[in-house]
């Protein structure tokens, strides 16, 4: 048995000790007023004459002292909360350890799915997601002084370890639902003798030893937009095609409504019948011009689920990239460019070309006068004599030969650069990611990826080449216009920390608030904590990623990968708690006062 | 306390007279018919002379006409002992029963001294206490007034013992107005014997009040007796206050009917009832006054 805020014996004692004052008070011998009467004769023949008593006179003392006690008990319980058995109610220890024996280690961790299906309305209002933290508070509070680490699926640790409940407590208060997908847990994982883990299993997780699950599940209906994505489009009169999955997770038939918003312009709004666990697909064509921005969104009668009723697009090449080329032969990069509706190129001649609102610039054998913070392609800028080079042996990240047929590229010649040479280029030169098979290892293609400045360097000349004819290059050069452009690869994710290569300045959550960044090596960690779009920002330059909850698993809010005993153990305890017990308790404790109160009036308790 | 009464109502009294229902033998001339024969103004009757009697009595008319000697008689008016106990027990002290006992026993000397009677008044608690006799002639009210005003309730009431006293100091037959609340642990009916076979009239004026007759609260309260001091804790249930209620009435009955039996005028007089209207109406329709 656990309590709210104490130790189970400091919990009993407390009861104890109130029942023995409210006994006490009971008892207690109030000094009665007096009162002068002329004359006790009659009174003493009254009460000595042994009146009829009846059952409940002889009762009603002991009647009014079992009431307070029971009132006594039930406000006590109410303010101490204690649980029976696991302090969770519906729990089990997975493999073979009960949870008792996985207490070798006095630190108990208390790890929270933090997916979002934790969210979900349960039958008495609050969500999952309230029943797991009110499990926790519960199981921090019954920890009994020993250190507590709490911890999600999403987040990993959030606070501890700490024998301090308070920390817990305001970490639990400032903590919410934010995806996460982490596989596995296990007991050592938090260094705990006991590791707690509330979860719905809407997440298949393998579990280790000596962690007892927590069941939070209570089947509820649910309609969900299980994907969204666009794809974008293959010729220059059309705007792609917007994907969208809905299902009907409820348990009976419902009508459904579908709308798709383009900015504010409405692409489709319809009524659909589903039937129960039916889902509906719909490609929905797009047109050339408009929003960038595709929003979809579902509503029906039996939904449990609110984060999962909308979900974002981003349409690509809607708004074309501005590129300026500055060279001395247009001619070459021209066909090159113009083959396709998501560049808009402007050439320029070097002796021309001032810096402008262009968010990417090519420099073609030629270098600006400052340092450009602007992405750009820099191809065989500087006057270094052009060495034998042959192919492309070394791909690194990032990945710019992806798709590029190095059987028919031929590099005859490349320029080595030194550091001097890339300094020109460069505020800082990085490594070489692209070097040829030669002895020499010359390097084909520099890539500098840090936050101030982005670009790639083409160490061969295309124009003195033959490389404009080979099939491969188009493929490099749009790997390396869209590695520029893009700061991280566009496109639609689910909610939890991603990783992503590369460096960028910044990244604006949907909520308008710049998203803190990890950044390790060359890679950057975004807690894509909420659904919605998200743009980072690197440079001129920035790209839009789409992030949407939705997805069977979590959607499915019928469906719980629990053992079938904590399923219905979860149930069970869901049923019985409508609502709190300890309202109950304290309701009780009012009502009974209350009658306490009137029959004390009316002299029918003492 | 000021015992004082107002002229109009001191007028109203000397209109009414304490009935007694047998005649006793006074001391002095006064107003009340004597059974014996007497040397009074009214004719009573005639009985033959025999030697040794006042000549002055002789009919000398009946014997003109008789030729016999026959001797006027002439009925005897004389003084009624009024002697009003008046219970001066702690138990008296309850809120306006005290005071209205001093009330009745000042009205019913006014009374007495208005129709030259003798009145002793007489204080008894545990024990007989000193009487108290004013003199006759309705100018000592004031004298009963300041001794009724030395009067202090105290000591408990055992009335069978105050009487039991008042027999034994041998007093001349007369109208004795028991004024009290009777309530004697011991009971009253032996006391209250005791005046009557004496040969006394006697009257019991049960003075009640309010507190008596009904529990004054509900709940637990702690009754101190103002007699003894003995002190209860009681709770007052509804139930135990009807009990108690019903004692009280019993108690009551239980007087009355004892009075009835022995002839003994009942008259109950509330404490929290106009005097006036004790004096004029309740103790007249007992037969009290007249």
């Amino acid at each position: 048995m656990t309590f709210s805020a104490m130790a189970t014996w400091q919990g009993l004692l407390v009861i104890a000790l109130a029942i023995a004052a409210a006994v006490w008070l009971f008892l207690l011998k109030l000094k009665p007023p007096q009162i002068v009467v002329p004359s006790l004769t009659l009174w003493r023949v009254v009460l000595d004459q042994g009146r009829d008593r009846s059952l409940w006179d002889r009762i009603r003392k002991a009647v009014s002292l079992v009431l307070a006690i029971l009132i006594t008990l039930a406000i006590a319980l109410a303010l101490l909360r204690p649980q029976a058995g696991s302090p969770a109610g519906a729990s089990v220890a997975n493999a073979n350890h009960p949870a008792g024996d996985a207490r070798s280690n006095a630190r108990v961790a208390i790890v929270l799915d933090s997916s979002w299906s934790m969210l979900a309305s349960t039958s008495n209002g609050s969500t999952r997601w309230d029943r797991a933290i009110a499990r926790a508070r519960a199981l921090a509070s019954g920890a009994g002084g020993e250190e507590v680490v709490l911890a999600t699926t999403a987040d990993g640790v959030v606070e501890g370890p700490t024998p301090d409940v308070s920390l817990i407590e305001a970490a639990l208060d400032r903590i919410g639902p934010s995806g996460g997908n982490a596989s596995g847990l296990s007991r050592d994982l938090y260094g705990a003798g006991t590791t707690y883990f509330i979860t719905d299993g809407a997440l298949a997780r393998s579990l280790g030893d000596g962690v007892v699950v927590e069941s939070v599940f209570e089947a509820a209906d649910n309609v969900a937009i299980t994907a969204f994505d666009v794809r974008a489009a293959d010729t220059l009169d059309s705007g792609g095609q917007a994907f969208l999955s809905v299902a009907n997770y409820a348990t009976v038939p419902q009508t459904v409504r579908i709308a798709i918003t383009r900015g504010n312009a409405s692409v489709l709004d319809v009524q659909v019948p589903l039937g129960a666990g039916e889902s509906q697909q719909r490609i929905v064509p797009l047109d050339r011009s408009g929003d960038a921005r595709l929003r979809a969104r579902v509503s029906a009668k039996a939904n449990a689920l609110v984060v999962d009723d909308e979900a974002v697009a981003w349409i690509p090449g809607v708004q074309p990239l501005r590129l300026t080329v500055v060279s001395n032969a247009p001619s070459v990069f021209g066909p090159l460019l113009a083959d396709g509706p998501a560049i808009a190129p402007t050439f320029v001649s070097p002796a021309n070309y001032t810096p402008g609102r262009e968010e990417l610039v090519i420099f073609d054998r030629t270098l600006p006068a400052t340092p450009s913070k602007v992405p750009a392609l820099f191809i065989a800028t500087a006057a270094v004599p052009p060495i034998k080079t042959r192919g492309l042996q070394t791909l690194s990240t990032p990945d710019l030969a992806a798709g590029v047929d190095l059987m028919t590229m031929t590099f005859d010649a490349a320029r080595r650069y030194s550091a001097d040479d890339l300094s020109a280029v460069a505020f800082s030169p990085d490594p070489v990611t692209m070097t040829d098979g030669r002895s020499e290892r010359a390097p084909l293609v520099y890539v500098h990826d840090e936050p101030e400045q982005r670009f790639v360097l083409f160490t061969f000349s295309v124009v003195d080449s033959k490389m404009m004819f080979a099939p491969g290059f188009p493929v490099l050069m749009k790997n390396a216009i869209d590695w520029l452009a893009h700061p991280v690869p566009p496109g639609t994710r689910a909610p939890g920390p991603a990783t992503f290569e590369g460096t960028f300045e910044s990244v604006v959550g949907p909520d308008g608030q710049p998203v803190p960044l990890t950044r390790i090596g060359k890679f950057t960690v975004v807690p894509l904590s909420h659904t919605g779009f998200y743009e980072a920002r690197a440079g001129n330059t920035s790209s839009t990623i789409a992030v949407n909850a939705g997805d069977p698993d979590i959607s499915d809010l019928q469906r719980t990968r629990l053992p079938e005993a904590l399923r219905t153990a979860a149930a069970t305890s869901s049923a019985s708690r409508g609502r709190p017990w300890w309202l109950v308790a304290a309701v009780l404790g009012l009502l009974l006062i209350a009658a306490e109160w009137f029959t004390w009036q009316r002299r029918i308790t003492v | 306390m000021a015992l004082r009464f107002d002229d109009d109502f001191l007028k109203k009294l000397e209109y009414l007279h304490v009935v007694s229902k047998r005649a006793f033998a006074g001391q002095s001339r006064a107003d009340r018919l004597a059974p014996k024969r007497g040397t009074g103004l009214e004719f009573a009757d005639h009985r033959g002379y025999a030697p040794g009697d006042d000549f002055r009595h002789i009919d000398w008319k009946a014997y003109k006409r008789l030729n016999r000697l026959l001797l006027r008689l002439f009925d005897e008016e004389q003084d009624l002992p009024i002697y009003p106990l008046l219970d001066t027990s702690k138990s008296m002290v309850a809120p306006q029963k005290f005071d209205q006992a001093l009330k009745i026993t000042a009205a019913l000397c006014y009374i007495g001294l208005s129709h030259l009677d003798r009145v002793s008044m007489i204080p008894f608690a545990d024990k007989l206490g000193e009487e108290q006799s004013p003199g006759t002639g309705k100018g000592r009210i004031f004298r009963v007034f300041e001794m009724l005003e030395q009067f202090e309730a105290k000591g408990a009431t055992n009335l069978r013992a105050s009487f039991r006293e008042f027999a034994g100091r041998g007093r001349r037959r007369g109208l004795v107005a028991v004024i009290s609340d009777f309530l004697d642990a011991d009971g009253s009916e032996a006391g209250l014997k005791i005046l009557r076979t004496l040969g006394h009239d006697v009257f019991a004026v049960h003075l009640v009040a309010q507190a008596d007759r009904d529990p004054s609260s509900i709940g637990e309260v702690r009754f101190v007796d103002a007699e003894t001091g003995e002190r209860r804790d009681i709770d007052i249930t509804p139930q135990l206050a009807e009990a108690y209620r019903g004692a009280w009435q019993a108690h009551t009955d239980a007087i009355e009917q004892f009075c009835g039996r022995y002839d003994i005028g009942y008259v109950r007089a509330d404490a929290e009832r106009p005097f006036e209207e004790i004096i004029l109406q309740a103790f007249r329709q007992g037969r009290f006054l007249a």
